[in-house]
């Protein structure tokens, strides 16, 4: 458990990447972003609380993403999360790294 | 940014951890709903389930935000501890370098604190105001009784208005007869500043009522000297000039009304700002003090002060436009000390500076040595961010240690600052290093860590790859362009110890120049103190004149005493003090304006004597002289301003005294000329001055001047003594050294000039210790290209030449840019200074020479070890 409880199905700071591009359209509290990796994944991504929490913290820690209470679609305070403008260029850079890697991975397999 | 976000989570971890359960909460209720839709039969258990262990999660969470960042930081500080640990004498100097500079910052904060930054003492401080009249634009410390009768019956924002004047008067009932200073106030006074006493009580309305018996408030100091504290005093009857008043109460000396910061009272009476007996006029006789009321701004009370203000100018049209202006109690007296506690704090901010250009320059030095560890730890994964943290903390431990000392230091500086006592400073004995003190030094400290320790680490992990492989190559390349800034350093720092020096040697000259001005006598050994005869016991001139013959000679023989005077102003009193005269023989002018002027004395024929002055033509008074005898002496300048320079014995004169006009005044006769001495202080140049004998004018308020071999501390007794034998009631005040009366500024200039003497002399140091430093470092780099050098045949001399000149080079550079900024600060400090009037080269010269010659010492040193290198050695070796 702890921080590397993140599935191991995803590579490290994966997890990050996958929450910021969530986030871009618009501010979800946490159940929305699991719901929404779960759905956009085809049913093949579900992302516990114990791994999740502690990554929206790092966002936050970082500036990329900022909190603030608001009322849920069911009426119950939840807090929502919008990402920055730096968030955004993170989300660029990671993005761009991450395409990068997979690509290069993908290079070594077909050699 | 991250580190303010980190604090603030810190700060509110409490709520944070709340919030997240919240959070987690909200989520396991969404995920039970949405459970309960798919028709789950334990929606609630599996929703549990699936959220797992909220307090785990909690953890995680705090270890996202604080642990590993603190854990790196413990790691930090452990490691450059053993790297510092590892180079003892380079710890110690850097340590010891800013000690100095942290110490002298600290020590003159302490006194910047004390002055310009603490607060009256009073309760209400924040809300007390000086009332002040404004003529023509000038703020006066004064203002008139018809001001403060119309402040008080408006009321609004300025609720309570009291006043206060000073006088003096003989005190008889303690031990011996005392000339005290008094204040004459009202009970307003003692509840506007809320002081409490620190015995019996303070005045009420009711002491102030007709009738009630006069009483008198004593100041701690009086009560301590003249009757030792005594508490049975209160309640017992003090005579002051021959009149009787019932002692109530004793203030703390903290009470210093009404001058907020220094003594100026002994006792407190209480008398009304207006008397039947006064003219009604809007003459400025009085101080005023108002107390805004709770809640109200300032800027209203102002408003309705000018209103006041523009109603008496319409009662009293003959005085013209007065306005009042109401000035915050603690603004009034920190004006003058400003100036001159900012120099002093530029400066020791100067010598921090030269302390951080000194650090960078050692530290840049051996980074550049400790290249192949940093290179070792980034190929081992350090980041360069981590490094440079690394870096960043070594300097900030530095700098700790070397604050915290420094600090300590000041606490020792501080109280030498106050040793020099400077009398013109108010409140300067109270300088103490206290903790807001410690706490602006060690901000100062800490942020000139940040920048220092920025620095080395921009100079450490900059310029691209971190490997291994180039570290021997850096020194070459890489080395150059930090090289270049590492002298551009040292010349700036060789600039900014010129501008102290050059600071420190103007205030010399100054000094020099005061010490050169010749009063025209010899002040050794000459004690002065004033006194003022009630005027309603001497009621008659002739009765005044007969008291100070009789002095003079109760005086002449008391053992120890060479010669005693009387005269009216002592030599060293300013001001100003010129009736109208008229040559017999002129023509009389129309208006007494157009009259010729001079400075007229009374004096009898000890004072010549005492203070060794001889007639130049004709000759002094002596005893048979009298008012009635009508004669007068004349100085030299007066000779040549109203005479011409021609023949004064003989002449006649008529002195317009107060009251009288000139054509009511007597014709004197001139009976002899003495030499012109310094008159007023030595800073005024000599006026024409007639002396006449005592009793000429009312000679009420005099000075004694004594001569004698002995110690003025010991001769103050006897003086006291002696007049007491004279009369039992009379006292005497103001005891000082004529000389220390006549050089009195000499004092006020001795704290500038022997702190930015010390902060010259500090910084002077400093400079020598980084060229060392520089110098010795390049050496050092350079060590193979100069055994290429001389294996090629060139002499050792020549490196040593090599090397002085780059040096000579870097002084030049340092003192092309110091030069210009020392030549505009002494235009400052000729402000600030009496007797420099031009910017002397010599001192210039001076101070850059001194510099100039310590600093190439400083390069010598390494440059000659440099040219004993052994090349085949070195060469050998790589």
């Amino acid at each position: 458990m702890g921080l590397t409880n993140a599935d191991s199905d995803l590579l490290p700071g994966t997890l990050e990447l996958l929450v910021l591009k969530t986030l871009l359209r618009e501010a979800r509290h946490g159940y929305g972003i699991v719901e929404h990796l779960r759905v956009a994944s085809g049913d093949a991504l579900t992302v516990g609380e114990s791994a999740l929490y502690p990554a929206l913290q790092r966002l936050l820690l970082n500036g990329w993403v900022t909190a603030s209470w608001g009322a849920s679609e069911n009426n119950r305070r939840a807090r929502f999360y919008t990402i920055t403008a730096s968030g955004r260029r993170q989300l660029e850079k990671e993005r761009a790294a991450f395409a990068r890697r997979v690509g290069l991975v993908q290079r070594v397999l077909e050699a | 940014m991250r580190f303010l976000r980190r604090l603030s989570f810190w700060l509110n971890r409490r709520r944070a951890e709340d919030e997240l359960r919240e959070e987690m909460e909200t989520h396991r209720v969404m995920r039970e709903a949405a459970l309960q839709r798919d028709g789950a039969a334990d929606a609630r258990g599996e929703s549990r389930r699936a959220l797992g262990n909220v307090a785990l999660a909690a953890d995680d969470v705090r270890d996202v935000w604080i642990w590993p960042w603190l854990n790196d930081v413990v790691r930090d500080v452990r490691y450059a501890l053993r790297i510092l640990r590892r180079r003892p004498a380079f710890a110690v100097t850097c340590v010891a370098t800013i000690a100095i500079g942290t110490g002298a910052l600290t020590s003159v904060l302490s006194v910047v604190h004390a002055v310009l930054m603490s607060p009256p003492p009073y309760p209400n401080h924040a809300r007390i105001v000086q009332v002040g009249q404004v003529v023509k634009g000038r703020v006066r410390d004064e203002v008139s009784a018809p001001d403060v009768l119309a402040l008080r019956a408006r009321g609004g924002a300025l609720s309570e208005v009291t006043t206060a004047w000073t006088s003096s008067a003989s005190l008889t009932g303690g031990a011996l007869p005392e000339r005290a200073r008094l204040v004459y106030t009202d009970s307003r006074a003692f509840s506007i500043l809320g002081t409490p006493p620190i015995a019996g009580r303070v005045p009420t309305v009711a002491d102030e009522a007709p009738g009630a018996p006069p009483v008198v408030v004593l100041s701690q100091s009086l009560w301590a000297q003249q009757f030792a504290s005594d508490p049975a005093i209160l309640g017992t009857s003090l005579r002051i000039d021959g009149a009787g008043y019932t002692v109530i109460g004793v203030m703390p000396a903290s009470f210093r009304f009404p001058a907020p910061y220094w003594s100026v009272g002994d006792l407190w009476l209480l008398r009304g700002a207006t008397h039947p007996s006064w003219p009604d006029l809007r003459d400025p006789t009085m101080l005023a003090f108002g107390l805004i009321a709770e809640g109200a701004p300032l800027a209203r009370a102002q408003q309705e002060a000018d209103a006041t203000a523009a109603a008496l100018d319409a009662r009293y049209p003959k005085s013209g436009t007065i306005g009042l202006r109401l000035l915050p109690y603690a603004e009034t007296v920190r004006a003058g000390s400003r100036p001159r506690l900012l120099l002093i704090l530029g400066a020791s901010g100067v010598v921090l500076l030269i302390v951080c250009v000194n650090i960078v320059n050692l530290l840049l030095g051996r980074s550049v040595d400790r290249h192949r560890e940093l290179a070792a730890r980034a190929a081992l994964g350090a980041g360069r961010a981590r490094l440079a943290r690394q870096l960043i903390t070594e300097t900030l431990i530095l700098f700790s240690l070397g604050g915290a000392a420094g600090v300590v230091l000041a606490m020792w500086g501080s109280r030498a600052i106050v040793a020099i006592r400077s009398f013109s400073i108010p409140r300067m004995e109270e300088a103490a290093v206290n903790l807001p003190v410690a706490a602006m030094a060690l901000a100062a400290v800490i942020s000139a860590a940040l920048i220092v320790g920025s620095v080395i680490a921009l100079q450490a992990t900059s310029g691209g790859r971190l490997g291994l492989d180039d570290a021997g190559a850096r020194g070459a390349s890489q080395g150059r362009r930090w090289r270049r800034i590492q002298r551009a350093l040292v010349a700036a720092e060789v600039g900014l110890a010129l501008v102290l020096l050059c600071g420190a040697g103007v205030l010399l000259e100054g000094a020099r120049a005061q010490a050169r001005v010749d009063p025209g006598f010899n002040t050794d050994g000459l004690l002065h103190a004033r006194l003022t005869l009630p005027r309603e016991k001497y009621v008659t001139l002739a009765s005044q004149r007969q008291f100070f013959d009789r002095l003079t000679a109760t005086l002449a023989a008391v053992p120890g005493v060479r010669d005693a005077g009387i005269v009216d102003v002592p030599p060293g009193v300013g001001g100003s003090n010129a009736p109208g005269i008229l040559i017999e023989g002129e023509p009389l002018p129309a208006t007494e304006r157009e009259l010729r002027s001079a400075n007229v004395r009374m004096a009898n024929a000890e004072y010549f004597s005492t203070l060794g002055l001889t007639a130049r033509a004709g000759r002094l008074f002596t005893a048979a002289d009298r008012e009635t005898t009508q004669v007068a002496v004349v100085n030299e300048a007066f000779v040549a301003k109203h005479l011409s320079g021609g023949p004064a014995v003989g002449r006649q004169i008529r002195v317009a005294l107060r009251g009288t006009t000139i054509a009511q005044a007597p014709p004197r006769t001139i009976i002899g000329v003495y030499a012109d001495i310094k008159e007023k202080t030595i800073y005024e140049p000599t006026p024409p001055t007639v002396c006449l004998p005592i009793g000429a004018r009312d000679s009420t308020r005099m000075a004694i001047v004594v001569r004698t071999d002995r110690e003025f501390g010991e001769m103050t007794p006897a003086v006291r003594r002696a007049i007491a034998d004279v009369d039992p009631e009379q006292a005497a005040f103001g005891f000082m050294g004529l000389g220390e009366l006549m050089g009195s500024e000499l004092s006020l200039n001795k704290l500038n000039l022997q702190l930015l003497g010390t902060l010259g002399g500090v910084a002077l140091a400093l400079a020598v210790i980084g060229v060392y430093g520089v110098t010795a470092h390049a050496v050092r780099q350079r060590t193979r290209e100069i055994a290429i050098r001389l294996a090629l045949g060139i002499t050792p001399a020549a490196v040593r030449r090599l090397l002085l000149r780059e040096c000579t080079w870097l002084i030049a550079a340092g003192f092309l840019g110091g030069g210009a900024v020392a030549l505009w600060s002494a235009g400052l400090l000729r402000s600030l200074v009496y007797g420099i009037d031009h910017t002397s080269w010599t001192t210039f010269a001076a101070a850059g020479a001194v510099l100039a010659v310590t600093v190439l010492a400083g390069c010598y040193v390494p440059a000659r070890r440099a040219a004993r290198v052994d090349p085949a050695l070195v060469l050998r070796s790589e």
